[in-house]
């Protein structure tokens, strides 16, 4: 059965993972290797505190006067 | 049936991030140990990706494991790829002024890179489980879009 995964990266670096068509725990397994080469998954979106830049990247920023 | 996984992207693939430098424009540096930024912490900058917070010792801005920089101009300021002690990667960067050049390339909290980072990663990843990389978008937002088949 064809079916589809999604990669979203969003600008701050938050990337969702979506599979699309595949039935029960298939589901979840057809993701597992992207996900673990991604990073770390977090399944709960809503309570999740995204502080996305700092995880995979930093800013110096610094001002010179 | 569907399933979202949402991930903290964790920079571990030094080739993905490599062909992400070459898709974007940039530089990889290998085994340059320092980045060009200004040269002095003047403790100026707190927002929530500010360096010290993501245990990036303010002693240690300017050294890293490889560098980033923005081939043919020398004034930009360079993009450190820092390695912690679990062995991931961390981008570090000055982007006063826009890095005098780097911004330009890498993107606002350097989400070009990123973004292609993913996209390498991921096709890499999903090819060895037979899916074929067929489409990519990117939506008003600056998401970047990507899709996988699998026959």
């Amino acid at each position: 059965m064809s079916h589809k995964i999604m990669v979203r990266c969003m600008p701050d670096g938050k990337t969702e993972v979506r599979v699309e068509g595949l039935p029960g725990v298939s589901c979840k397994d057809a993701t597992k290797a992207v996900e673990k080469a991604l990073g770390m998954v977090t399944d709960d979106k809503k309570t999740h505190e995204y502080n996305q830049a700092a995880k995979t990247s930093a800013s110096i920023s610094q001002g010179h006067s | 049936m569907s399933h979202v996984a949402s991930i903290d992207i964790e920079i571990k693939d030094l080739a993905a991030l490599k062909a992400a430098c070459a898709e974007v424009g940039l530089q990889f540096k290998e085994g340059q140990t320092t980045y060009k930024w200004y040269g002095r912490w003047m403790n100026d900058y707190s927002g929530a990706d500010a360096a010290f917070k993501a245990d990036v010792s303010p002693k240690d801005y300017g050294k890293c494991a490889h560098a980033i920089g923005v081939p043919g101009n020398s004034q930009a300021y360079e993009i450190g790829v820092v390695q912690a002690k679990d062995g991931k990667y961390k981008l570090v960067w000055d982007f006063w002024q826009g890095g005098f050049g780097l911004e330009k390339l890498a993107g606002p909290k350097c989400s070009h890179l990123v973004q292609s980072y993913v996209g390498h990663v991921a096709k890499k990843t999903l090819a060895q489980q037979g899916y074929a990389f067929t489409g990519t978008k990117k939506l008003k937002d600056g998401t970047v879009e990507m899709v996988f088949t699998h026959a």
